[in-house]
């Protein structure tokens, strides 16, 4: 490395020479090993360090954004499917499998007997509740019986998801196909959220409250639709 | 309980390796809260430093995952993760972006008592550098290229701002004597530049004879 050729090199990199001195220094460049390499070398130098610092600035950004809270738990879709043929497998496996547990449910029960006799919101939790997403703080909530303070946590979620939602509209950088696969994991959370609001509002006997979830999520093609009719026809008989 | 622990994602590691290659933005956010729960949550077992050091060396954990899927050193075929030679993955990614820590922990070891590594010890960084960082197909420049980037992250505070400054800021020597003034005059820095740029340029060649012609 010689300290003479640095600052041609550095000034050929930055596009700090005029159009004469560009090309006289490329033409010096392919009579000279040296400092064809050298300029190799700077060049390296360069993109790594660019590379590296933009790198670094993207980590502090989004470290920022939590750390200020404008960013939420909901940006990050609870699950993606690795194809969705795959996806679609899972389904009428899942479909399958649900209405052979409800035929075995309805042959093996005593006659008259409903699936909860008592919907408080601890049984409807272990009993249908499918957890493995990314509300592990309501979950706690919830089976603490700490039923406002879950309350409150699922208003802010919702607010997050409302935040992510308009987020993913306004991104000008996903196509059509990715945007409704956006919303679509939005919907997702939308109604788990809605299935943890209803067991939160059962806990504090608002049980009128819930009632208009359920009726949406009965409505919905979601995981909890059979669940969420069920518990609807319940409370209303009561 | 750290804000982060609330944002794990359930990305397959596939589709996490393919977002981030194709620079989606949420994908990125999402892969680097993924690794920083499993890497908070498991580094013990790998090795135990104060919390400034391991703030730094999941940081360069992470930039090095990431650099190793922009340059295709793991990436997805068919729906699956591979990695070396085209080798389909076996195990998770996160244990990976482990083995890729433990590689940044040995040498945050060698920088910070000046060489005292075991034998153990170098023949675990000479195996992981070369199962991780570098590809046997790919040629000796390329090799070296890849040293240099991982050079980088080992250089003084001092030279990083400088470099950093000039290349990344695109700042002028004037520029950057404003805001590092113990620099009394230009050629002190253009020196002290050009200094950082040869050490730079030793410890990469070091690293390349001591682990791609010495083992």
């Amino acid at each position: 490395m010689k300290l003479d050729y640095q600052d041609k090199i550095d000034d050929y990199l930055l596009n700090r020479m005029s159009d004469e001195e560009r090309l006289a220094f490329e033409k010096e460049v392919g009579e000279n090993a040296e400092l064809r390499e050298q300029l190799e070398y700077t060049r390296s130098i360069q993109e790594a360090v660019t590379s590296r610092s933009e790198m670094l600035a993207a980590m502090r950004k989004w470290e920022d954004d939590y750390r200020e809270g404008s960013v939420s738990a909901a940006a990050f879709p609870a699950e993606v499917p690795p194809h969705p043929s795959k996806k679609r497998l899972v389904y009428w496996i899942s479909g399958i499998a649900a209405v052979f547990v409800v035929g075995l449910f309805f042959l093996l029960r005593p006659a008259g007997s409903l699936p909860i006799t008592n919907p408080t919101p601890d049984v409807v939790f272990n009993v249908f509740y499918r957890g493995g997403k990314d509300y592990s703080a309501i979950d706690d909530k919830l089976q603490q019986k700490d039923y406002e303070e879950a309350l409150a946590y699922i208003e802010l979620e919702a607010d997050s998801i409302r935040m992510d939602s308009m987020e993913v509209i306004k991104d000008q950088t996903i196509d059509k196909e990715e945007l409704e696969y956006e919303m679509m994991l939005i919907k997702e959370r939308q109604n788990e959220l809605r299935w943890l609001k209803v067991l939160a509002l059962i806990g504090l006997n608002r049980q009128e409250e819930a009632l208009p979830l359920l009726d949406e999520l009965r409505d919905a093609e979601c995981d909890y639709k059979r669940q969420a009719d069920s518990l609807f026809n319940q409370i209303n008989q009561r | 309980m750290p804000i982060y622990r609330k944002l794990d994602t359930q990305y397959s590691d596939a589709a996490l390796v393919e977002g981030m290659f194709q620079h989606n933005p949420r994908v990125e956010r999402a892969m680097y809260f993924h690794c920083k729960k499993y890497f908070e949550d498991n580094y013990r077992s790998v090795f135990f430093v104060a919390d400034d050091d391991r703030q730094d060396i999941f940081q360069e954990t992470f930039i090095t995952l990431w650099q190793n899927i922009q340059k295709r050193k793991i990436f997805v075929e068919c729906g699956e993760l591979r990695g070396k030679e085209g080798k389909a993955f076996t195990g998770k990614l996160t244990t990976y972006f482990m083995s890729i820590a433990k590689l940044k922990y040995l040498e945050w070891v060698r920088k910070t008592s000046f060489g005292s590594y075991t034998n153990e010890d170098i023949t675990t960084l000479a195996s992981l550098y070369k199962d991780l960082l570098f590809d046997d197909s790919i040629d000796d420049n390329e090799v070296k290229l890849r040293i240099i980037e991982e050079c980088i992250s080992h250089m003084s505070e001092r030279c990083s701002q400088i470099l950093t400054m000039f290349y990344y800021e695109m700042k002028t020597l004037e520029q950057i004597m404003v805001e590092l003034p113990t620099f009394i005059s230009k050629d002190a820095l253009k020196t002290a530049k050009y200094k950082c740029m040869q050490t730079l340029h030793g410890s990469a060649n070091s690293i390349y004879n001591r682990y791609f012609v010495d083992v």
